[in-house]
């Protein structure tokens, strides 16, 4: 039950915009699909909104296909990322418009707008004109504006993209309460990966109009299974290796030596080093003299970049810990958490 | 890739062709009306001269071409078009400028009145300019008193100057209504954004608020030089026997020489350069227009602060004034001022303060079978105005959502240019052509009282689209998209999204249409019949005349008409349906 999206292909001209993207949304499901921008995000919520016709394959709700369903009679939402308030309404007209586009009646349209006002903290707005409104005020009517004719499905276009980050912070805890209060089946489309985890209860990786990778954001970021993945997620400990079967068990040969791994895989691959896994200690299985080239502090971590056996890597560490630049030091790794292999 | 390269061209090809059914079917209404009023009447004139032309339908076109009076007579109507479109250019924009982002008071007055002269028929402009500028004008007579001089000193009559203030006096209406609402829904921010980057006032007009504004200028100019071009009574009263357009030219061969093929061949040529032009336009317009984020006025306007900002709009409201509302001014006062003694009468009692004129309006005094009282004469054009603004609304909406909607479909591209035909149209041969054709029908709609209106409104039509066009084409996608997202069907999203942001403009276009048909002169002279007179017929009437009485009443009935107008474009402001004009 829910959204499924199958096999979607979309040209625009020259340029493909979606190559076989399929996945679902459950209902009640909330569905980051996270990538770069260009990579096809705003495409695929044109075509699940019904604006843009797939080429091929098939946007289906509940099993039964929406191709021949007008956008309007769609009963979807979408919260476009410039919020596309109509200019010539004050606040509360723009978010009656879907209700009276129901043919409600007045109490009931007063009765459902004193509802979504409450819910994004809009009361005393009602008769403001739309141009005097801050970005964030401005957001809170478009969310209220696609909420209040209660959208089966609701999608936000990078809802959050033009705000300043402290805003950004609050209403992105506000909206994930809001979504998940209202259990309502969301598709939250966004290229910042700290929005996509916080919000979402699946993740869609996309780039260049294909989907990558699918999961929770737990999954997702504990285990990419891609190059281009780690990347995005600013997972950037990337070094190259050689894989090898010795005695039953897989050993990677890589400039900061052998390195013991679960699984099976064979010849030239790419070893991710996780940025939160290495210890300050002068034991363990995997232990490596790194030269600190410099620290740069994040509140309650801190970050360092460290020479190893001629590669640069960058591990995290709690703020507490003292570490002076330039000195030479012993770090161990666990190989079973902190080394992951890519294809 | 070629695979998805091929489905992709399959659906669009689908999708056009459903467009283009939905665009043809908005068409269908300005099609037939076009074809049944404008190209049946002109096609059906332009044989019957032809068949009269001895040496073949070729030979007056190659007696045209190849006189060098004929010649000559086209480089002036370009010439004189060219400049008079300038000047009005010139004139215009600083008041659209004003008009658009300053609020005070005034304001709505002052946009009624300049658009009084757009209405007034050429034989009351002539007499307002003479009224005003004449040998016994007002600054003439005034100057001859202060300087006790024996002779006018200012000698305009049958001067290009005169046929160049007559064009920026008409015409300069388009400039500040179709470029100043257009300039009011831009939003301010943008060139503020621009004097942050480090331009200064005159290079953020030159590179960012005259390239958006350019759509709507270039239309108020293609409008404006199409009057211009076509210009007849100014050319044959203020210009004099001097000066001849294109239009003057087909005049004197039709209806004084009766050189029917030599008249349609000059038509033809005339319809020609206008077609071309309106083409080339179409080119441009479509280049130069996108959607742009439009704010309510409310928004956009500010009052006047400062002592540089109210010297500036002090400037604009004076220039204005002088060229368009003084002649005006001169026309009312002189139509209650008696310079003249009547006869029989003693001339020391008789100079001074009159309401002679309009008293005498109300009499008939030589038992007339047509005499119509002013009232109704103001009743029965009030009447044909509405219904030309109704029609030519009906008409011209579907029209230019049309072209708005897709200007790339091959219908839109068609008839594009085909609308602005009948403004460009020598009014002697479309009026000859009523004449001949209309009578063919199988209705006589040349009895039918409804036939001034269908006249007005093949002038007011092309206004109509050429005002909506551009703010229907500025309206972002987003918001169509957004109604849609929010369960608005098409026709729904149309209703409440479309029509409310293109509701000043849609007033504009009502405005237009109600001028052009409370004015209209030339058409309803050779149609309407006479016990229904428009009140510029009245005025004809009276004009024809001889006599000081019969001038005052011209006059004074020119004033009438000149405060109808007024009132008329001061109710329409003020007119709200629905959502329709707030905005």
């Amino acid at each position: 039950m829910g959204l499924r999206i199958d096999q979607v292909t979309k040209a625009f001209g020259g340029t493909i915009a979606l190559d076989g993207v399929s996945f679902e949304v459950e209902s009640g499901e909330i569905v980051a699909v996270l990538g770069p921008s260009g990579c096809g995000k705003s495409t695929l919520l044109a075509v699940i909104a019904g604006l843009e016709r797939p080429d091929t394959g098939d946007v289906a709700w509940n099993g039964e296909t929406l191709l021949g369903t007008a956008p309007y009679l769609r009963g979807f939402g979408l919260m476009f990322q410039d919020y596309a308030l109509f200019p010539h309404m004050n606040v509360f007209e723009n978010i009656a418009f879907g209700l009276r586009m129901m043919g409600m009646d007045k109490s009931q349209v007063n009765a459902r707008l004193e509802e979504v006002l409450d819910l994004v903290g809009l009361h005393g707005f009602e008769k403001r004109d739309i141009s005097t409104l801050s970005g964030g005020e401005q957001q809170r009517v478009a969310l209220a504006r696609s909420l209040a004719p209660r959208p089966k499905l609701l999608m936000l276009d990078e809802p959050l993209g033009s705000l300043d980050r402290t805003l950004r912070e609050r209403l992105l805890f506000e909206l994930g309460e809001i979504l998940r209060n209202l259990r309502q089946t969301a598709i939250y489309v966004t290229h910042d990966q700290e929005e996509a985890f916080a919000i979402a209860d699946r993740v869609v990786v996309m780039n260049e109009g294909k989907v990558i990778q699918v999961g929770t954001p737990q999954a997702v970021y504990a285990q990419p299974t891609s190059l281009f993945v780690a990347r995005f997620l600013g997972l950037d400990n990337l070094i190259r290796g050689v894989a090898r079967i010795q005695d039953g068990a897989t050993l990677i040969d890589t400039s900061l030596g052998s390195i013991r791994v679960d699984g099976q895989f064979e010849g030239e691959l790419t070893v991710l080093i996780r940025p939160n896994a290495a210890r300050l200690h002068a034991e363990g299985e995997l232990l490596l003299k790194a030269q600190l080239l410099e620290r740069s502090f994040r509140g309650t971590i801190c970050r360092a970049t460290f020479l190893i056996h001629g590669e640069r890597l960058r591990f995290e560490f709690p703020s507490d810990v003292m570490l002076e630049e330039g000195k030479t030091l012993l770090l161990s790794l666990d190989p079973k958490s902190a080394v992951q292999v890519l294809r | 890739m070629t695979g998805i390269k091929k489905i992709r061209l399959k659906s669009s090809g689908a999708g056009s062709r459903r467009s283009n059914l939905l665009l043809l079917l908005l068409w269908l209404g300005p099609i037939l009306f076009l074809s049944l009023f404008f190209f049946y009447p002109l096609v059906s004139i332009l044989r019957t001269s032809f068949a009269r032309a001895e040496g073949g339908v070729l030979s007056p076109f190659i007696e045209v071409l190849g006189s060098a009076s004929h010649r000559s007579v086209l480089w002036f109507t370009i010439w004189q078009a060219l400049l008079s479109t300038l000047l009005t250019l010139i004139v215009g924009l600083p008041g659209a400028y004003l008009l658009a982002r300053f609020k005070f008071r005034g304001r709505s007055l002052l946009q009624a009145l300049t658009g009084i002269p757009f209405v007034m028929p050429t034989l009351v402009v002539a007499a307002a300019f003479n009224a005003l500028l004449g040998p016994h004008g007002w600054l003439n007579l005034g100057l001859m008193e202060l300087f006790g001089l024996a002779a006018p000193p200012i000698r305009i009559t049958n001067t290009l100057t005169a046929i160049l203030l007559a064009h920026i006096f008409y015409n300069t209406t388009i400039v500040l209504r179709m470029v100043g609402d257009f300039w009011s829904h831009l939003d301010p921010r943008l060139s503020g954004a621009s004097q942050v980057l480090g331009a200064n006032r005159w290079r953020t007009l030159w590179h960012i608020t005259l390239p958006m504004l350019m759509p709507a200028i270039i239309t108020a100019a293609l409008l404006v030089f199409i009057f211009d071009f076509t210009s007849f009574g100014v050319i044959l009263i203020l210009g004099g026997p001097g000066f001849a357009t294109l239009e003057v030219e087909i005049f004197y061969q039709a209806i004084s020489l009766f050189n029917l093929p030599v008249a349609a061949a000059l038509s033809v040529l005339q319809l020609t350069c206008n077609l071309a032009l309106t083409m080339a336009y179409s080119r441009l317009a479509s280049r130069l227009s996108r959607p742009l984020e439009v704010r309510p006025r409310t928004y956009t306007q500010r009052r006047l602060t400062g002592s540089t900002t109210r010297w500036m709009a002090a400037i604009i409201i004076a220039v204005l004034l002088v060229l368009l509302i003084a002649p005006l001014a001169a026309l009312a006062t002189r139509s209650v001022t008696r310079l003249q003694p009547e006869r029989g009468q003693q001339e020391a009692a008789s100079r001074g303060l009159t309401f002679d004129f309009y008293r005498q309006l109300g009499v008939n005094p030589q038992q007339s079978l047509f005499y119509v009282k002013p009232t109704t004469a103001i009743g029965i054009s009030l009447t044909y105005a509405a219904a030309t603004v109704v029609l030519a609304l009906l008409l011209g909406l579907p029209a230019s959502w049309a072209l708005a909607r897709d200007r790339q479909a091959l219908v839109s591209r068609l008839l594009d240019p085909l609308l602005m035909l009948p403004l460009g149209t020598s009014a002697v041969t479309l009026g000859l052509g009523f004449v001949v054709a209309l009578g063919e029908l199988p209705i006589d709609l040349r009895a039918s009282p409804l036939l001034i209106p269908i006249a007005h409104t093949l002038v007011a039509f092309p206004f109509v689209v050429r005002s909506l066009t551009p703010a229907l084409r500025s309206i972002r996608p987003r918001l169509r998209q957004a109604a849609a997202m929010l369960g608005a069907s098409p026709r729904r999203t149309v209703r409440h999204i479309d029509l409310p942001l293109v509701g000043r403009a849609v007033l504009v276009a009502a405005t237009f249409a109600f001028s052009i048909s409370l004015g209209e002169f030339g058409a309803t002279a050779v149609i309407s019949r006479p016990e229904y007179p428009t009140v510029p017929v009245m005025i004809y009437r009276f004009l024809s005349q001889p006599g000081a009485m019969n001038y005052g009443q011209a006059l004074a009935l020119s004033t009438i008409l000149m405060l109808v107008c007024g009132g008329g474009m001061l109710a329409i402001e003020r007119f709200r349906i629905a959502d329709v004009g707030e905005f």
